[in-house]
């Protein structure tokens, strides 16, 4: 086993590579799929063994094209009611059916790290707009993002910057610009963030469009991390990205979200993905691809130590049991659960790890597990749990609970619980498909399903 | 499931039990031996001809040529339940609906009686040998079916007056010549065998309130009376004869119903219409003198409020002429409502004057209008090149007439401008919004204050599909006739309509009986969902979590249906003795 406070950073983003067959799970496969996406139905789970690890996250990375047009027609049509709580549950949607599930997760990355709420962009079509955006380059190059998103009108409405004057130069998108999105705190100065600052000046929104006021813009000689110029706004930007913080901060961010919540990885370890996201030309999917295919995240010091995001808690849930379901409900229960997605609480994001959890929130949990079993709409493979049990064909109650545990859960139960668990099944007045929903209801309330 | 077809079957085939007793006096209808204590009494004359009309009806075959239906008799249930209703079929020696002509050809009958707390049940077949037939057949089954399951009789049986009186679960039941006698209380089986063979005495039939109701009963479909002043005496539903609703909506629609509630002493419904549609009439007995001077606003003075339709689009999706004083609801909301509405009404009061430029609104502004209202609701059509929202809503519009065009005229004009800007002002501080631009439009005898949108800088028609796409507001006048509408599209409409019908000599047709008249055409409302077809299968997607296959195959059994009705229309009317609803369902040809 790995002790990552100890590791070998060499070693540990290394490759994957079973030292036997029976090296390479089921177990590691639907870690895979937890990590690089929601969860896995049993099918892609059987068709991932057949690959070796690395050619698995490979698959995952360049999933097959989907056709885009009916999630486009969707948003089209939930953004015409101009309630942007629709549009979250339009994702729940596309985030269930997706064929491409690396890339949903990354843009759930990417909404976190460059947070923007439709708490205060009220209009759901720039929301949407800088959906499609973190989207589509959600495994491209950071610097395109970063450009991209500096002149996105929904984050800088979200950040107060739709005027910029230069006589006034407004500084929260050249704060958070160097303190959330590309370098973390310590690695610029106060001088550093009003230089900046000047650069974006004439960067504005008018009529829900990014424009450049030449006449407000400072053309100025500015001085940033010690290099001077008349820089503008997007010379800014590239400034920001060429600071050797940069992808330290990004890399260890991808860990977190990826791999591990604690303990914070050291600089050591991260070292080697930092240099090779720089050489590289800060392109996001070959270190995605590097961190999904290592040792370290095949380990067992990665395996279950992430505590579920609500997002996973719930999507893992349904693409595990092949669930469709009303997902307006959905969307909105996931508020109670800490993560509704287009509103996070700041601009910050989500903490995430041990924030997730909390009296309060594991009652949601508990609570939107049960509603899901309980509601009309709730289909199993377009029937009940009983459809989902013939379908792969699991009949004895022991049989059927070692495919639960196999499908939701990333460690196996204690012998108590796994018997207590056939015992449901066994005993009892209720009808089968009760007891086949009590029981799905009583894993996904375990401490264990709450990790992933 | 045999076990419970024979149980349930039963004691309707048991009229074949042959009384022995002569009856004193013929009995013909039901309501001659239930008691005077009957407090709710429905029967169905024909019940075979009704389902036999419904069968044969054009309608029952488009649902049978339907793809849906089709798929549904391909289903292992559709199966399960014809095989059951053959082995029935087969039991009983005559198919079902033949069964159903002779359990029910003199009529079902439904009661609840206040004194015994008991309901009902009762049938008066083609002939005591039919119903002795089918009640040998019957009860030969279940008791042979019990018997195969190791179960006891499953009837009990007793003897009552030379009558054999069976007991089944909580039923008691029993039969006298070709009437079957069904109760779930004993006391009630045993007064309505009384009845049956002593004649009429203290029944319901020798009520005045049942005889003069009963008169309405004839030829109907099905006919129902509730004894209103019994259930106010009991203290139920204390609320709803309290004659107040406390809720400003439910007032307008229902405050004249709420008025005559406490004071009717009974209340009919009536089906009839078939094959052409089918008509719903609600009946109350009704006085003019018993409306109060708080419900004046709703029936006029003297009860003679009665509506004006004025002439309207081609086809519109829904209109509604009423007649209410919205002047005289607002002044005399303290009799009406409860403190806390009348706070709102204050606070309402106080803003609305302020938006008037400080005329009463109630005083000056309501009372400014007739009380003969009309609501035109109909779809728009979104041209090419204009903004086409991506939710197409259908307009709305108020037409009324003016009480004094020379002042109220200006007046509306200044404030329907002055809104207009503020509109502008808010949509102004919302990045995005699309500002609208006012044009007076000048007709022969009329004219419209319309609006367009000003499209945004830079933005294409198509890019244009905000909800708010749907409204461009607008007045218009001719003469004493007031329209406000949320499209401009429909004020020119219902102008140009108005102005042909006066051209015509059809001007407008006041029924002096009519309190509320509301239409509605299934092709209209058909047209505008499927203008919405797209968004329905989204929401469809989202709520169910369906596919598209199964949204779209789902909604398009909406479609479907609704090309079964042609139109829909409800009519609230009084007369000098009575206060009526009715309502119609026409069906497609």
């Amino acid at each position: 086993m790995i002790n990552i406070t100890q590791l070998d950073p060499a070693q540990a983003w290394s490759l994957y590579q079973p030292e036997s067959p029976d090296g390479w799970t089921l177990r590691q496969a639907a870690h895979l799929y937890r990590r690089g996406g929601f969860s896995a139905n049993r099918e892609q789970l059987e068709q991932a063994l057949t690959l070796n690890p690395g050619e698995a996250v490979h698959q995952l990375l360049n999933s097959a094209e989907e056709s885009v047009s009916q999630y486009e027609t969707l948003a089209k049509t939930m953004l015409a009611t101009g309630n942007a709580n629709n549009l979250s549950a339009w994702w729940m949607y596309r985030l269930l059916q997706t064929a491409d599930p690396l890339r949903e997760k990354m843009t759930i990355f990417w909404h976190g790290h460059f947070a923007t709420s439709a708490e205060k962009v009220t209009d759901p079509q720039l929301m949407y707009h800088q959906n499609q955006l973190l989207r589509s380059n959600a495994l491209e190059d950071f610097g395109s993002l970063l450009h991209d998103i500096s002149r996105d009108p929904a984050m800088l409405l979200y950040l107060d910057s739709a005027t910029n004057r230069k006589a006034h130069p407004n500084e929260n998108f050249a704060r958070e610009i160097m303190e959330l999105f590309c370098l973390g705190e310590g690695n610029y100065t106060e001088q550093d963030i009003r230089e900046l600052a000047r650069c974006f000046t004439g960067w504005e929104v008018r009529a829900n469009r990014f424009r450049f006021n030449r006449y407000q813009h400072d053309k100025g000689e500015k001085n940033i991390f010690g290099q001077s110029g008349e820089f503008d706004g997007d010379a800014g930007v590239d400034l920001v990205l060429a600071h050797p913080a940069g992808p330290e901060f990004i890399c260890r961010k991808l860990v977190k979200f990826l791999v591990v919540d604690e303990p914070v990885p050291s600089v050591d370890l991260i070292a080697p993905l930092a240099r090779q996201f720089r050489e590289n030309g800060l392109q996001i999917g070959p270190i995605v691809e590097r961190i999904l295919s290592s040792k370290l995240f095949f380990s067992n010091d990665a395996i279950g130590r992430k505590i579920r995001s609500p997002i996973e808690f719930s999507v893992g849930l349904l693409q595990s049991l092949e669930v469709t379901t009303n997902y307006f409900e959905l969307s909105k229960r996931l508020a109670d659960l800490g993560q509704k997605l287009f509103f996070p609480p700041n601009v910050k994001g989500w903490d995430g790890g041990r924030t997730w959890v909390n009296s309060s929130t594991l009652l949601a949990r508990a609570n939107l597990v049960q509603d899901l079993l309980d509601r009309e709409e709730t289909r199993f493979a377009g029937g009940g749990m009983t459809d989902l049990c013939d379908k792969h064909e699991l009949h004895r109650p022991t049989e059927i609970v070692d495919w639960l545990q196999t499908m939701l859960l990333a460690d196996e139960l204690s012998p108590e619980v796994r018997s207590g668990l056939v015992r449901e099944l066994e005993s009892g007045t209720d009808p089968r498909e009760r007891r086949l929903r009590q029981v799905v209801y009583l894993m996904c309330t375990l401490p264990e399903f709450q990790l992933g | 499931m045999f076990r419970s077809v024979s149980r349930y079957c039963l004691p309707l085939l048991l009229p074949v039990m042959l009384a022995t007793t002569p009856r004193v006096q013929a009995v013909e209808q039901a309501a001659e031996f239930l008691p005077s204590s009957t407090v709710l009494y429905a029967e169905m004359a024909k019940p075979a001809k009704t389902i036999e009309a419904l069968l044969q009806h054009s309608i029952a075959d488009k649902v049978r040529d339907h793809e849906a239906y089709q798929q549904a008799t391909k289903t292992p249930q559709y199966h399960q339940f014809q095989m059951g209703l053959k082995f029935v079929e087969a039991q009983l020696g005559m198919k079902w609906l033949e069964a159903v002509h002779e359990m029910t050809d003199g009529g079902v009958t439904l009661a609840v009686d206040a004194k015994t707390e008991g309901v009902a049940l009762i049938f008066k077949t083609a002939s005591s040998e039919s119903l002795e037939t089918l009640k040998t057949k019957v009860m030969q089954f279940a008791r042979q079916d019990a018997k195969n399951k190791g179960n006891g009789d499953p009837y009990e049986e007793h003897e009552y007056r030379g009558h054999t009186v069976y007991k089944a679960d909580k039923v008691v039941f029993t039969t006298n010549e070709e009437w079957l006698l069904i109760a779930n209380k004993p006391d009630l089986g045993r007064h309505l065998l009384d009845g049956l063979l002593d004649g009429p005495q203290n029944s319901l039939m020798d009520q005045t309130n049942f005889q003069t109701a009963y008169k309405s009963s004839k030829n109907k479909i099905a006919w129902g009376y509730t004894n209103l002043e019994m259930i106010r005496n009991s203290g139920i539903a204390n609320k709803v004869f309290s004659g107040k609703a406390d809720n400003p909506g439910l007032e307008v629609i229902l405050g004249g119903v709420l008025e005559i509630l406490p004071q009717a002493a009974y209340v009919t419904a009536a089906l009839d219409g078939l094959p052409e549609n089918l008509q719903l009439t609600v009946a109350l007995p009704f006085q003019p003198d018993w409306i109060s001077e708080s419900r004046e606003y709703y029936f006029g003075p003297n009860a003679q409020g009665s509506v004006t339709s004025v002439r309207t689009t081609a086809e519109p999706l829904i209109s509604l002429s009423v007649y209410r004083n919205l002047s005289e609801i607002w002044l005399r909301a303290g009799d009406l409502f409860n403190a806390e509405i009348n706070d709102g009404f204050a606070k309402a009061d106080a803003t609305l004057t302020t938006l008037f430029s400080g005329k009463d609104f109630g005083e000056d502004i309501l009372a400014s209008l007739s009380p003969e209202l009309q609501l035109v609701i109909a779809r728009q059509n979104f041209s090419a090149g204009h903004p086409s929202p991506e939710i197409k809503l259908p307009g709305f519009a108020l037409v009324t007439r003016m009480k004094d065009v020379e002042h109220t005229r200006p007046e509306f004009r200044r404030i329907f401008m002055s809104f207009i800007g503020f509109l502008n002002v808010v949509a102004g501080s919302e990045e995005g919004r699309a500002q609208l631009d006012l044009d007076l439009e000048s007709f022969e005898s009329g004219e419209i204050i319309s609006t367009r949108f000003v499209p945004l800088a830079g933005s294409k028609p198509y890019e244009q599909t905000n909800i708010s796409y749907n409204f461009t507001p607008s007045v218009a006048f001719q003469d004493d006739l007031f329209i406000l509408s949320s499209s401009s599209e429909l004020a020119r409409g219902l102008l140009s309509s108005q102005e042909q019908s006066m051209k015509d000599g059809s001007d407008t047709q006041k029924d002096s009986r009519i309190n509320l008249a509301l239409n509605l055409t299934a092709s209209g409302i058909r047209r505008t969902l499927e203008d919405n077809r797209e968004h329905l299968i989204a929401q469809n997607m989202l709520e169910k979590g369906h596919s598209r296959e199964e949204a779209e195959g789902e909604i398009g059994i909406i479609f479907e249906v609704l090309k079964l009705v042609e139109s829909a229309g409800l009519r609230v009317l009084t007369t000098d003795k009575t206060f009526e609803a009715q309502l119609k369902l026409s069906f497609s040809e």
